[in-house]
Parts: C-alpha cells; structure tokens; sequence
C-alpha cells in the first residue's frame, strides 16, 4: 500500500467512525507530520488503516459520503418499489424492452452514487493532498 | 534481538494515559513524536505513534490536554500538547491512586507462606 492509499483508507476509516471533517484533517495532518519525522512506513508506523481508525472514540458526524450511501440505498429502494408497485399493484407493464432499460438506468444511477460515495469517503484535506503529491 | 521488556498490553493500556500526560508536563509542552522517544527513554520502549496519538486524542476530548499546531518548514508542521489544569488534577489523583496500588500489589507478590 503506497502512502497516498494509507491516507485514503484512513480517512474513510475515520469518517466511517463518524468523525467531524475538522477531526479527520487533524488526524491525517499529525499521522503525516510524525511520518516526516520519522521516515517510517505509515503501516510500519500506526498499523492497518482500519485497525488504527478504530483506536479513536466513535463521533456522531454524518460525512457527506455517508449520506450520499444512504442516498443510493434509498434511491434503489424507491425505483425497484416503485416497478413493482406499478406492475403488481397498478398492472401498468413497461415491456421487455422497456422493463430492462428501467432496471439498467436504476443499476447505473445506483452505482454513481455509491462511487460518488466511494471518492468523497477517502478524499484528503487540500493541504495534506498536495503536500502527498509533492513528496511522491 | 532487543533485551527490551515486552509488558502485557492490558498493564500499557492502563498506565499510558498518565505517563504520556506526565511527559507532556515535564517538558511543558511536546508533541507525539517526542513523547513517544521520551517514553522509550524512559524505560517503556516499543510504544509507537499508532498508540499514542489515540491517548493523546482522548486527553484532549477529555479536556486534560489543550493543543496547538506550529508550522514547520513546508511541511505539516507540529502540534504541541500542554496540560489543562483539569489535566493536572487528573495526573496528580491517578499518579496517586496507582502508586497505592502498585504498593499493595508488590505487598501481595512479595507475601511468604501462607496468611495466618
């Protein structure tokens, strides 16, 4: 695992764990000054990113990544229960064709969101960013 | 091979909250890398970053720990930790309270025979 990857899966760790975003900047900022000090290997250093995210007490703030996982769950929910409300209960039939093109616009719109999830889930404070980007 | 002592980690856990605040006011003010060579200086070697920042963390949502970031030469910079007076009434209590209890534990390990 490079650096740069140690950083994201902490990150998500840590807004897994529901820590403020100010929490998560600080955390990564003070991981990444101990590193400079030392030259070590993040995972020589702290451990798993996992494993070292869940040694801090568990917060009670939503990361925006969080919500947009809810999001897609909710979406999907919402879109299968509305086919079948209009199939089953309705009887309004969209079609073979038609039947499939709900589902994939359902399966993609659900796969955006949970990749947009993805991405803001690990993504780095600007400063530590670009101080990683420097020193790769 | 290191000759250093591999403590239980259950006898750290309960003792590094304290030690890490007694370092932090000896010196004033310290930050994590400092605090961890300075416990290894002192005798409890082997004790990392991924074990400190986490004491450190709660200390401060604990309010016994206020910090502060300085900045450094184009990197991150430092934060440097100092005791609250809260966290000196805690060190100074449970600085106490452990060595009560260390002293009648030893009593205990050192008994001989058996009680009357």
């Amino acid at each position: 695992m490079t650096t740069l990857e140690y950083f994201r899966a902490l990150a998500l760790g840590l807004r897994q764990r529901k820590l403020s975003e100010d929490q998560v900047a600080d955390l990564l900022r003070e991981l990444q000054s101990h590193l400079q000090e030392t030259g070590a290997r993040p995972e020589d250093a702290f451990g798993s990113p996992k494993e070292y995210a869940e040694r801090f007490p568990k917060g009670s703030t939503v990361s925006r990544g969080s919500k947009i996982g809810y999001l897609a769950a909710a979406v999907l929910m919402v879109l299968i229960g509305a086919k079948v409300f209009t199939g089953q209960v309705l009887g309004i039939s969209l079609g073979f064709p038609g039947t499939l093109i709900y589902l994939g616009a359902t399966v993609l719109l659900t796969f955006a969101l949970v990749a947009w999830s993805n991405v803001l889930q690990r993504r780095l404070p600007e400063r530590i960013a670009e101080d990683l980007s420097r020193r790769k | 091979m290191s000759d250093d002592p591999k403590w239980p980690s259950d006898w750290i856990r309960a003792v590094l909250a304290p030690c890490i605040l007694q370092q932090v006011q000896t010196r004033n003010e310290s930050y994590g890398y400092q605090i961890v060579q300075d416990l290894g200086a002192r005798g409890l070697p082997g004790i990392g970053g991924g074990t400190v920042y986490p004491v450190l963390n709660r200390l401060e949502a604990d309010g016994r720990v206020r910090s502060e970031w300085r900045e450094g030469n184009g990197g991150p910079g430092r934060k440097f930790y100092s005791i609250t007076p809260e966290g000196e009434t805690w060190l100074s209590e449970t600085s106490g309270a452990w060595q009560d209890f260390t002293a009648r534990v030893a009593a205990i390990l050192t008994m001989e025979g058996n009680p009357a």
